[in-house]
């Protein structure tokens, strides 16, 4: 019966709790769709990172995760590799050099980062061989890769030839020869303009050290971006010395504390929209508070006791909350969805946020809802209703019967 | 033992500098059955009475024994169990709840009382039934006079079966017509069932209908007298 009359009580002045509901339903729409877009947005820039510079597991060198040290290499690469591919049957397993180098034209130069590429496994994970503007993935030995911004600072076309310099190990700077075989664009300044991809036997030739790699990186089928437990590539490569073996979140440290900056902006986001919302949501139930405050004191004056009134405007509120926080998620159902299926293209806005680190990224940013954690929020927002009405609960307890009555 | 005893009842309320003295020292016996009308002026100390009696306001000085009970020993939990328990009430306006039927206003304080669902709905029924409701249970209130809503009022007040009704001016937002007609109600309640009501009125025009006549002007009683049958049967 309380119950009955709280609901009944609820939809009273029909306007104003449509108001609040709807003003409940749209900020928790909000949030919802504002939270599947940024877990959508950090599904893609760590899924892009991971596959672009790292793995979810990658081995390194002892301290080259700390220092970049381009001297810190691993030698005989290819066992390292194999050993991780019978520990990971189902993974991409690429090898990778990272070099800093010089590269020149008949017209120019400029100061480059070098990746030496795996050309047909690192096309499973890249991205830039769709991003190609012109040309070709690494067709042979001597082909280079290169952002179309720095084709034309070099002034060079398809088939041109440029000289990369690079010094590694020695005192000499040692220097090869390369084609333009394609050219990328990614939107990412810093990527279209110093990044330049060469096979990797072509950049080991540049290194005076045993078939080396900076990198092995084992890239898993759809994990996402959970917490990775990196013992069995350890228990595979033991009795080798001189390894790190990371997962991405080690890899990636900066990803990670950005996430974590970023989950704490939306904390602050939400409290704040929480605390609109619980204002709104006093004044609704004190102004129906107190239009019936004279209806309280009959209520008081035939034995009703004050704490089952304030129970009754309490329980009120939770209706109205929940209503709330349904009519949230359904009007959150729309937007979400279609952010997931065509999501939005940001273009180069997209792709020159560097949050993900210069990674080549796709310009569609699609949503993903986490949905325990919508309705995790949901719960909270008809609580945070509750709470708003604690204090018009604890005024009515304080009233007398006659007092009530006697109210204008 | 009379239902409802109070001696040398006075009641202060204080305003600033503002003493106002709503009742001076009051002496009243109410014996159960009683049909009785407290009268006289606005300001008098009618409603202060009632109150005091039905424990919704605490007297300056003075005893009030009500159904057995001395209020002062009361706690206002204790208090506001025995309105529940054993009062019933009904005031002027703002009785019913706009949102439940007349038969779940009916049934309201059976609720408070923690009665089962299907023996306080027919208690419920049966007291609107009594109050001449009967096939209007399912209205609200604003689907009713104001006259048939003061009966959903009443029925309210006698469904859990009280030692005693205090009404605060139950007719005054009505026509002397609709008045009339539901202080004859109310008598009947009184006589066939054996309701006691204690009621405050202003209306002169219904001394013929009541058994007793407590007029109180300025806070004290200046007139307590038994009319019509009453009289007889004395
Ligand atoms: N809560 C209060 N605070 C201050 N004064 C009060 C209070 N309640 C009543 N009074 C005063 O006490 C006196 C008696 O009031 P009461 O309401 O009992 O009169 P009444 O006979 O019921 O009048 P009416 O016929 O207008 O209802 C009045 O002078 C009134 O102003
Ligand atoms: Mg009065």
């Amino acid at each position: 019966m309380i119950l009955t009359l709280a609901i009944r009580n609820v939809w009273r002045n029909g306007r104003r709790t449509a108001l609040t509901v709807a003003g409940i339903g749209i900020a928790l729409a909000l949030m919802f769709t504002s939270m599947a877009m940024q877990n959508g947005a950090w599904n893609m820039m760590i899924t892009a990172a991971i596959q672009a510079t790292a793995g979810h597991v990658v081995v390194q060198a002892d301290g080259w995760q700390e220092e970049r040290d381009p001297n810190l290499v691993l030698q005989r690469s290819t066992e390292v590799q194999q050993a991780l591919l019978e520990a990971y049957p189902d993974a991409v397993v690429v090898r990778r050099v990272f070099l800093g180098g010089l590269l020149s034209s008949p017209t120019g130069s400029q100061a480059v980062a070098v990746q030496g590429v795996e050309p047909v496994r690192e096309a499973e994970l890249t991205l830039l061989d769709d991003q190609l503007v012109d040309g070709t993935w690494l067709p042979d030995d001597r082909a280079i890769v290169v952002g179309q911004r720095l084709a034309e600072i070099l002034a060079v076309e398809l088939g041109d030839k440029v000289v990369l310099m690079a010094q590694v190990g020695t005192e000499e700077l040692e220097s090869r020869l390369f084609r333009v075989r394609g050219t990328f664009r990614t939107g990412n300044d810093t990527l279209d303009a110093f990044a330049a991809f060469v096979p990797l036997a072509a950049a080991q030739e540049l290194m005076p050290f045993d078939d080396p790699a900076h990198q092995v990186a084992v890239v898993l089928p759809s994990i996402g971006r959970g917490k990775l437990d990196t013992s069995r590539a350890a228990q595979a490569l033991a009795g080798r010395d001189g390894l790190e073996v990371l997962s991405w979140s080690e890899a990636l440290p900066m990803l990670e504390e950005q996430q974590r900056v970023d989950t704490q902006m939306n904390v602050y986001i939400f409290v704040l929209m929480g605390l609109i919302v619980a204002i709104g949501v006093t004044n609704t139930v004190l102004m129906s508070v107190m239009e019936r405050i004279r209806e309280f004191g009959v209520l008081l004056s035939i034995g009703m006791r004050p704490r089952m009134l304030a129970g009754m405007i309490v329980l009120e509120t939770l209706v109205l909350g929940s209503v709330g926080a349904v009519v949230g998620l359904l009007l959150s159902i729309w937007p979400i969805g279609y952010l997931t299926t065509h999501g939005i293209d940001y273009g180069d806005l997209m792709a020159n946020n560097s949050a993900g680190g210069n990674v080549p990224i796709d310009s569609v940013l699609r949503a993903h809802a986490d949905v325990p954690q919508m309705l995790q929020l949901a719960v909270v927002g008809a609580l945070v209703a509750v709470l708003a009405a604690l204090y018009p609960a604890r005024k009515a307890t304080r009233l007398t019967p006659v007092e009530a009555m006697h109210h204008h | 033992m009379a239902l409802v005893t109070i001696r040398d009842l006075k009641r202060e309320y204080h305003q600033g500098d503002f003493v106002v003295q709503a009742l001076r020292g009051v002496d009243l016996d109410l014996e159960a059955g009683s049909f009785a009308a407290l009268m006289g002026p606005s300001g008098s100390g009618k409603s202060t009475l009632l109150n005091i009696i039905g424990g919704l306001d605490e007297p300056t000085s003075g005893s009030v024994v009500v159904d057995g009970r001395d209020l002062a020993t009361m706690t206002p939990s204790e208090r506001a169990d025995m309105r529940r328990m054993r009062l019933g009430f009904v005031f002027q306006a703002y009785n019913l709840i706009p949102v439940l039927t007349a038969v779940e206003n009916a049934e309201f304080v059976l609720v408070l009382q923690g009665v089962p669902p299907a023996e306080r709905r027919a208690r419920a029924r049966e007291a609107l039934a009594e109050v001449g409701l009967a096939g209007l249970e399912d209205r609200r209130p604003n689907q009713l006079s104001g006259g048939q809503q003061q009966r959903v009022a009443i029925a309210r007040a006698i469904a859990p079966r009280p030692a005693i009704v205090l009404a605060d001016e139950p007719t005054a937002n009505l026509d002397s017509t609709t008045s009339h007609e539901l202080i004859d109600l109310m008598r009947s309640l009184n006589r066939d069932a054996g309701v006691t009501f204690l009621f405050a009125t202003h209306d002169q025009n219904l001394l013929d209908r009541v058994d007793r006549v407590v007029r109180l002007v300025d806070g004290h009683i200046e007139e307590d007298r038994l009319v019509g049958d009453a009289v007889a049967e004395h």
